[in-house]
Formats: C-alpha cells, structure tokens, sequence
C-alpha cells in the first residue's frame, strides 16, 4: 500500500556536495498492516514522515528514490495531484497539538473544513455532524460543546485528539501518526490505539506509527524499522525483534528500556521494606 | 536552614539509604505540610472550576513524593499552590513551623529561593540569549551574594549536575535536551533550597535521557537534602525515584501510600485502572487492562460525590452520593501509612469484590 524505495534526503550544497540526513530508506506497510517506526531523537524518523506528506522545504530535497500510495509515486507527482490524495485517503497525525490547529477558528469546523476541501457535495451541516461525531469518537466528552470551542479553550490532550479526529474525518486508507498520543494520559493513550488497531483489522487501514515508546510498539504493531543516523538499521516481525533484536543500535534501545523498568521496580522495592527510619 | 548558614557545607548530606528520607525533620514536623488545601477559579458567575478540591499532604526532608494523575486532575495546580505561585481559596501550607501560604510582602520573598521549581521543557524555560552561566548567575540576582561567594556557588552546582565545563558558556540550543534539563535542574539549586517541585521534569526525554536525569536527581538529593515533589503522568519515572506516592483524581488523592504500596498493591480502582494501562515493552505480556470507559469529568461545576463514579468499573448507586474520605489501610508497610479514598474499599480488599479485566 505504501513502499518507499532508495529514499536519499538532504540537502545539497554549491559544490556540488549533497549532506544526506536519510539515506537509502526502504519501508513497505500492507493493508491492514500496523508498522512502528522506531529510533532515537534525531535519527530521522519524523523527517521521513515529512517526506511522506510531502512537507519537504528547500534547502532540504528529496534527491532520489520512489514513495509510493497505492502504485502512484508521491515524490513524483505534482503538488495539487498529491493535495488531493494527503488528508483524504492518506492522513497524518502530527505530534504539537495545539499548534498545528488554527487558534482563530473553532475546533469543530477546523475539523468539517478538512472534509468539505476533499468532497464540495457535503453540506456544511453534515460535515459538522461528522465533525462532532469524531471528536466523541476519540473520547473527548460533551463533543458538541467542544467543537465550539477555539484550541486555547482545549488542554493538550484534548486538541491532540482534534487532531486524530481531523485525520479520521475523510475515512482514510492509510494513516501515518507521528508520536501521535504525546502528551496524552495513559488511559487516553490506550483508548485512541485500540481506535487505530480496529481500524487497522476492520477496516484494513494501513497505519504507519512514529513512536519512541517500545511499549506500543510491542502491543500495537506487527512489524517494526529502527531507524538510526538516517538508515533503517533493523525491520522485522515484532515478535521476533522484542525476543532477539539483532543490530546493535535495537539492542540498545531495548537495553535502556528493561533497564529503566528494572531499577523503577528496584527503587520502589526499597520503599516498601524501609520505613524504619521514619516516625 | 536560615539564610545566613546558606553558603556553607552541602546540608545533610546523604547518611541516609537511598530509598530512605526522615518523613520528620529534627523539629518533629515534616518539611512541608499541606492542609486541606483548594483552589477554585471562577469562570464566571455561574461555573466555579474546582482544580484542587481539600488535599492534605506531607512532604518529609529528602524526600521524593510523587504525584501522578491524569492532566487535568490538579497536579500541577496543587505543585503551584505548594510553591506560592498561586494561593489558595482556602486551606494552608506549612514550611516546618512556619504559614508560608499567608505570608505577604518580604516575609515571603525572604522564603522564595526556599522553593524551587524545574519545568516540563528546557529548551523554553532557559532563556535563548544568556549562556548557561549567566543564567545562572540571574538566578541568584537580588539575593545580595558577593561575588566570590556566587561564583562557587555556581560552580558547585555545575559540578553537581556534571555539565561539562565547555558548556557553560554555551546558550541553550547548542546543548541536547537532556544536558539542557542539567542546567535547568542546576539553576534550581542555586539558592539552596529545600523543595524543588518537578513538573513532568522528564516527559520530553527519550529513554537514554530519563534514565540519565533520574539518576541525577537522585544523586542530587543525596548531595544537597533536597526534596522532591516529582509530578509526571510518567509512572515508570514516577516509580523510579518517588518514596511515597499520592495519586490525584479531580483535584483530590485518591490514594497515597509508599512508591512499592501503590505499583504492587494498590486497592484503589482509579490507581489499578491507571497502572493497568501501562504498556509493558513485551508483545507477550499480557497486562490486565481494567477499562476507564470516557475520560476524566470536566472539573466545571462537578457533582457532589465520589468523582470517579461516572467512570468506576466497581461503583453501585450509593457511590453517588458517597463524599470521598481517605480510609487507612491495614496492610501498611514499614510505618508508611496507606490511605485510599473508595467507598468500596473494604469489598475490594477482601476479595468480595472483584475488578473486571476488559479483553483486548
């Protein structure tokens, strides 16, 4: 559904070098398939996203490979082609919340304008209907209050639920969500990535998820790309990567996850027993 | 302390286990004593928004209580209320034998440098056009230190926090979060307090950088005395470095015991269904996922009664009107008392009644 091939990004200087910040990137996601993309800050995970959504901003250039959404190359194509394809069948969720929404008009017809851009025939009614039937979808309540509110009025979990909201609202095939329950509490957390999982089963979306939290890595996706320096280093099948992740830079990474669960539960045993030094 | 010895030796310096802290300080009274604090802000003249509903809470010399919750449950406003940064509609704050939530004017300036407070984001609370240096030294402006004696200070601090000595002279963005979050935890302990108040100190780390700053703070507290209030929806960091937790529910704690009491045996149905959602970094592991159907109730206007009721897996009709109170527990550990606030609470821990674990 979506296969990027030979992806090489960066940006090239006037001598005619090129500084590449992602190179050689291949990464395919079937229908129906949930796939994390993993790696540290700075290895180039959100910059493939950006690639994705066509985002890309001189002086950074694609400078060779193919990303392609059911068969058309979206490197390729021109930019009001790939307007009509991102935010109706290909969606994104984009961590920052409140920013990335537009502080001067309310929530619910940020939401309903997403859907009129991509289908002129739906009456501006429905599509605040569907707007509002979203925002209780991703469990924020009194939803048709809430889409009268303007973002300052929302907490960060909140307008980070618009947002997934904003990205269900033209039914997509495929959704590619970067760190998308950041700054959402756990509970809410959980919630939103079973809404995702079903869709990936039910409706066989495609679901790309940036994420730097090996936990739902391990619960929410059946495949996983470690990415690092700008490569994918590792892309294997979840189970087989969580029992033996085999390039070093996935050791690691699982390394400093078990070992921060491991002297969590060491610390919070002292507690327990200690006690007699107090009164 | 009083400000006059501030400028000599670390103060009690760690004599004590690593996961130990005297709730009590010499004077038989903990370092910080929260009574019935609240704070309401009206929203207008017929919504009042209850942040903190009537919460009491000690925080012992040296030691680390965590605060947990989801946003929107008061944590931060009660980290604020705690440090002054708002008063109270009602309630107080003791600092040992003194009312620090009354006190006015140079009274409570002369307090300030006592209470410090490290935020979520470094790279927005340091400011972009002063070097780590000097941003420290604006730490401690106003505060009639001679130069000589500034000047250690900041050093000392420095080197506690084991930012390298090229990087002082550096502004902000040529450092990597984490070594922001150093300087940041540095320019806090300048003054010599007794409290830093960590709101989500490091939620925008990535695993390497949490690990790092945990055991910095822990080394911290061990060098200076300090104690931590640790506010995080972060439970995994929370258990980390906490000795005693509070878990927070619409601006009221729901439950508070010992960091081991609240991850291995909590009773209260709010704290299960919150840990119960943690993800374990294992696609066998196959945690009990106890459902929280909706999310947290807007604290505008909020019904009388228990607040999770609306979303209790084990409430009945009497919850409703049930006023919470925090109940003790009998299986207490070592002398740290465990309270929790459930009507059912007594059902709970008898096995009458169980949580129903939702299938994935």
């Amino acid at each position: 559904m979506l296969e990027i091939e030979g992806l090489t990004v960066g940006i090239p200087h006037a001598d005619g070098s090129f500084e590449s910040m992602i190179e050689d990137i291949a990464l395919r996601v079937d229908a129906g398939q949930a796939v994390g993309l993993v790696g540290e800050a700075g290895a180039g995970k959100s910059l493939l996203v950006h690639a994705i959504a066509g985002q890309l901003r001189p002086p950074v250039v694609a400078r060779s490979g193919t990303i392609r959404f059911e068969g058309q190359d979206l490197l390729a194509m021109n930019a009001e082609v790939r307007q009509t394809i991102l935010g109706r069948d290909l969606a994104l969720v984009l961590p920052g919340g409140r920013a990335r929404l537009d502080p001067l008009m309310k929530v619910g017809k940020q939401i309903a304008r997403v859907q009129r851009d991509h289908d002129g025939s739906v009456s501006k009614k429905v599509a605040q209907a569907r707007a509002i039937e979203l925002l209780d979808r991703v469990g924020i309540p009194d939803a048709d209050l809430r889409a009268e509110a303007y973002p300052h009025e929302l907490s960060g979990g909140m307008a980070q639920r618009a947002l997934v909201a904003m990205a269900l609202v033209n039914r997509p095939r495929f959704l590619v969500a970067d760190e998308p329950t950041s700054g959402i509490d756990v509970t809410i957390q959980r919630q939103l990535l079973e809404d995702f999982s079903s869709l990936c089963r039910e409706e066989h979306v495609g679901l790309l998820i940036v994420t730097r939290d090996l936990g739902i890595v391990a619960h929410y996706c059946d495949r996983v790309a470690v990415v690092s320096e700008g490569r994918i280093v590792e892309d294997a099948d979840v189970r087989t990567f969580f029992k033996s992740p085999e390039h070093p830079v996935s050791q690691e990474l699982m390394r400093a996850t078990i070992l921060e669960r491991q002297q969590a539960a060491a610390w919070s045993e002292q507690t327990g027993t200690v006690g007699a030094g107090r009164s | 302390m009083t400000q006059a010895s501030a400028g000599e030796q670390p103060l009690e310096a760690g004599d004590q286990e690593s996961a130990s802290a005297d709730v009590t300080g010499a004077n038989g009274r903990p370092l910080i004593d929260v009574r019935n604090i609240a704070k309401h802000f009206r929203i207008s003249r017929r919504e009042n928004l209850v942040a903190v509903g009537g919460v009491d809470l000690t925080i012992g010399r040296g030691e680390t209580v965590g605060l947990v919750g989801e946003s929107g449950s008061g944590k931060t406003t009660l980290g604020r209320l705690i440090l002054r940064l708002w008063d109270p509609t009602y309630g107080e704050v003791w600092y040992e034998d003194k009312r620090i939530s009354h006190m006015q004017g140079s009274e409570l300036r002369r307090w300030r440098p006592k209470l410090q407070m490290v935020f979520q984001d470094p790279s927005t609370s340091l400011n972009p056009r002063m070097t780590i240096r000097q941003a420290l030294r604006d730490a401690v402006r106003g505060f009639k230190l001679s130069r000589e004696e500034r000047d250690r200070r900041i050093q000392e601090v420095l080197d506690a926090v084991h930012v390298p000595a090229a990087l002082t002279e550096a502004h902000p963005e040529a450092l990597t979060g984490s070594q922001q979050q150093r300087c940041a935890i540095a320019r806090s302990l300048v003054m010599k307090p007794d409290l830093i108040v960590l709101d989500e100190a490091v939620s925008n780390l990535d695993v390497r950088g949490r690990l790092e700053i945990i055991e910095l703070l822990r080394e911290v507290q061990q060098q200076f005395g300090v104690s931590y209030l640790f506010i995080s929806h972060d439970l995994t960091a929370v258990r980390s470095i906490s000795h005693r937790v509070a878990v927070m529910y619409l601006g009221l704690i729901v439950e508070f015991a010992s960091t081991d009491v609240i991850f291995e045996r909590p009773v209260h149905p709010y704290t299960r269904s919150l840990l119960s959602a943690v993800l374990y970094p294992d696609p066998e592991a196959g945690a009990p996922h106890y459902t929280l159907e909706g999310e947290i109730p807007s604290p505008i206007n909020l019904p009388p009664g228990c607040p999770l009721y609306s979303r209790c897996p084990v409430s009945e009709p009497e919850c409703e009107q049930w006023t919470p109170e925090l109940f003790p527990m009998e299986q207490t550990a070592g002398n740290v008392p465990h309270v929790a606030a459930c009507r059912r609470i007594d059902d709970l821990t008898s096995g009458r009644v169980e949580m129903v674990a939702s299938g994935r």
